[in-house]
């Protein structure tokens, strides 16, 4: 075979920039490297036919994708302070200077109007070889600008992953408004808050469907708590309590989008059951005297993580998706609920009771290794994965009313997505 | 009451005939905002549409080749085999190019584009850079990094065009070290490296070879040469499919895909 002799090869940026002794391809594999892109995003040019509007919305594209690389962890979004003596022509682009800045790849955007639409392009530049790594134009309402700048990092984030980001992602949430709680959306960056339900009933546990369309929550607008299915494309809202499940609470969607799990309490103590979405029919899969509450699907659609007390305390099981094979996850702490399955698979988060406050807490399923993201003297409960599982967003009460946050998978970077009103509950669309 | 009415009538007929009118509307009126409110309340709004009208390739508003070519032909210059491989590459008929896209919207957003006209010219290889000013030297030393080794430890990336044609990731005919630099990143966090028997004194190593088409997708993957190690070539075949998909292969880069060796090193721990 020609391809017998393996060339090595060394690269400049990233890790190896950091460390330039380090020889980058030795993949002295520890797993644990990570490599940050260094990129600069130009300026967005208006071009003739921009109006305000359009230029207004070029400078703010431009911020919108700066902060969803930043966020992104994988990107190192260089300051536009550190080439500011770059003289920039709308001819061409000076890749050699920006690769001398440090920079490996380049946006260079327009933005212009077209009628009554605004029309944006994010090209990618390799500054080295000055080639086009990607390019998309994308045209929509002006109101769509921020979309459109999410939809412009993750085309970024593609060409260097061969993954989507997350910027288009969502995060749905309970607010308490009045003596009510209404289910919220938001942008994953807590942009563009939406208020779904206007009953002034309690309206909590929302689950997003796998596909993003559709949302899954409990509602007391008729008294006891049901099952509803909210239809984000048309606005629908469906009761979808099996007959004789009363008192159904935390959903949670298999990955396929076909079925639900929830508990219900309606034979006494609370079990799981399986809702079958499109015929409504459902059937119980945990038969213990305690108390079974908060299924949560694996990723694979395998197993179901769950809360009993069927032990004494609240404590963590898994158990395959038929009921069998039931085994217990945690093995530490008092109170432990809430738990999420990474995307991967790999790690379960969940709440746990620290001094009689809750923390979120991860378990490394290969290693059993627990590690405990948050501390502080307030509860962080609820926590809930992005779908590329390197965030989780939750919710604490750490400064005084409970908000929701994010923080990176390791417990780093914890932000708070500011609400006019006290927030609970989140879960992260796919 | 009908006598009461009938009074009424005979006596301010006018006046009332006005009044219920008037009334009347109001109450049509209030209805009607009544009603057209009543859904607001009963039924969710639903969620914004997100649809973007139309997706099509950016345009070259900005010349995209650079001024002086390819800052990796100066870096790493290629070998004469090198150079004559790139040039066979280059002498091929160039692949078939998808259809052009449609004016009309598109309404799937991932849909693939074809690179736009204009942008071809850039593909080939340009070995000679043109004259640079001094500052633009200057910057470029900063980045020069250093000589390419030529045997390390762990990954690393075959580098001549194997007999199909199809260049080698590692060849000047794909002069995008970004591109090289995502690949052994994304690797490195998809292999789960095995546990090195004991006794280990020599690193071991096995050779994965694979084809990456321009939508990223892997296709081909197979252990070229193995280890001997029967966890690491499956662990290392195992990475590969973690995977997969690839970043798509560079919008301007002018074949329909690239081959790859990939070299799996295992150390003593």
């Amino acid at each position: 075979m020609a391809a017998a002799a393996a060339f090595g090869w060394a690269r400049s940026g990233g890790p190896a920039a950091q460390d330039p002794n380090q020889p980058q391809i030795g993949l002295k594999i520890t797993g644990t490297a990570q490599r940050q892109v260094p990129i600069a995003i130009l300026p967005f040019h208006p071009d003739a036919t921009a109006d305000a509007a359009a230029r207004a919305s070029a400078e703010s594209i431009r911020a919108v994708i700066g902060a969803d690389l930043t966020y992104s962890g994988l990107f190192n979004v260089l300051p536009a302070s550190l080439y500011s003596g770059v003289t920039l022509t709308a001819a061409q682009i000076p890749f050699r200077d920006f690769a001398a800045l440090g920079a490996e790849g380049i946006v260079r955007g327009a933005v212009s109007r077209k009628d009554s639409q605004i029309v944006v392009e994010g090209p990618l530049y390799d500054t080295k070889s000055g080639a086009l790594i990607s390019g998309k134009r994308y045209r929509g309402d002006g109101s769509l600008a921020r979309h459109i700048a999410h939809s412009i990092a993750n085309d970024i984030t593609l060409s260097y992953t061969g993954r989507t980001g997350i910027a288009l992602s969502r995060i749905v949430f309970v607010a308490k408004i009045g003596g009510g709680k209404e289910i919220h959306v938001m942008d994953y960056d807590g942009a563009e808050i939406r208020q779904i339900t206007k009953n002034k009933s309690l309206n909590v546990s929302p689950a997003w469907s796998p596909d993003g369309r559709r949302l899954a929550f409990v509602s007391y607008r008729q008294g006891n708590p049901k099952l509803f299915i909210y239809n984000g494309e048309d606005g629908s809202l469906k009761d979808s309590t099996p007959p004789g499940s009363e008192l159904c609470v935390a959903p949670d969607w298999s990955p396929d989008g076909r079925l639900i799990a929830f508990s219900s309490s309606s034979g006494g103590d609370s079990d799981i059951f399986i809702l079958d979405v499109a015929t409504g029919r459902s059937r119980q899969i945990s038969f213990s005297r305690g108390s079974d509450t908060s299924p949560e699907w694996s990723p694979s659609g395998r197993e179901i993580a769950f809360t009993s007390d069927r032990s004494g305390t609240p404590q963590i099981y898994i158990m395959d998706a038929e009921g069998a094979n039931v085994r217990l996850m945690t093995t530490s702490g008092e109170f432990n609920d809430s738990a999420a399955w990474s995307p991967d698979g790999g790690r379960i988060v969940y709440a746990s009771m620290f001094d009689g406050r809750f923390d979120i807490v991860v378990n490394d399923l290969a290693a059993g290794a627990m590690r405990r993201l948050t501390q502080n003297a307030a509860n962080n409960e609820n926590p809930r994965w992005s779908s590329d599982g390197r965030h989780i967003v939750f919710s604490s009460n750490r400064k005084g009313t409970y908000k929701i946050l994010t923080m990176d998978a390791d417990g780093n970077r914890q932000v708070e997505l500011p609400t006019p009103f006290e927030a609970t509950m989140p879960d992260w669309s796919r | 009451m009908t006598i009461k009415l009938k009074i009424a009538w005979g006596e301010r007929s006018e006046q009332i005939l006005m009044k219920m009118a008037g009334y009347s509307a109001v109450a049509h009126l209030v209805a009607l905002i009544v009603f057209s409110m009543i859904p607001r309340f009963t039924t969710p709004p639903p969620m914004p549409r997100t649809a973007i009208a139309e997706i099509i390739p950016a345009s070259a508003l900005f010349p995209p080749a650079p001024p002086g070519g390819p800052a990796h032909a100066r870096q790493a210059e290629p070998t004469p085999s090198e150079r004559a491989e790139a040039a066979k590459v280059a002498e091929k008929p160039p692949a078939p190019k998808p259809p052009e896209a449609p004016k009309a919207p598109k309404k799937k957003p991932d849909a693939t584009v074809p690179p736009p006209p204009g942008e071809k010219r850039a593909e080939k290889p340009r070995p000679e850079p043109e004259p640079e000013r001094a500052a633009e030297r200057a910057g470029r030393d900063q980045v020069e990094p250093p000589p390419v080794a030529d045997s390390m430890a762990g990954i690393s990336l075959g580098g001549t065009v194997v007999p199909g044609g199809i260049p080698s990731i590692g060849s000047s005919a794909f002069p995008y070290d970004y591109y090289r630099s995502s690949l052994v990143a994304i690797l490195q966090s998809n292999w789960r490296r095995p546990v090195a028997p004991e006794g280990l004194r020599e690193p071991v190593s096995c050779r994965v070879q694979f084809t990456i088409l321009k939508s990223g997708i892997i296709q081909d993957a197979r252990i070229s040469v193995p280890s001997g190690n029967e966890a690491l070539d499956q662990s290392a075949l195992r990475a590969i499919y973690d995977s997969n998909p690839l970043p798509p292969l560079p919008f301007q880069y002018g074949q329909n895909s690239v081959s790859a060796e990939v070299l799996f090193e295992l150390t003593a721990d």
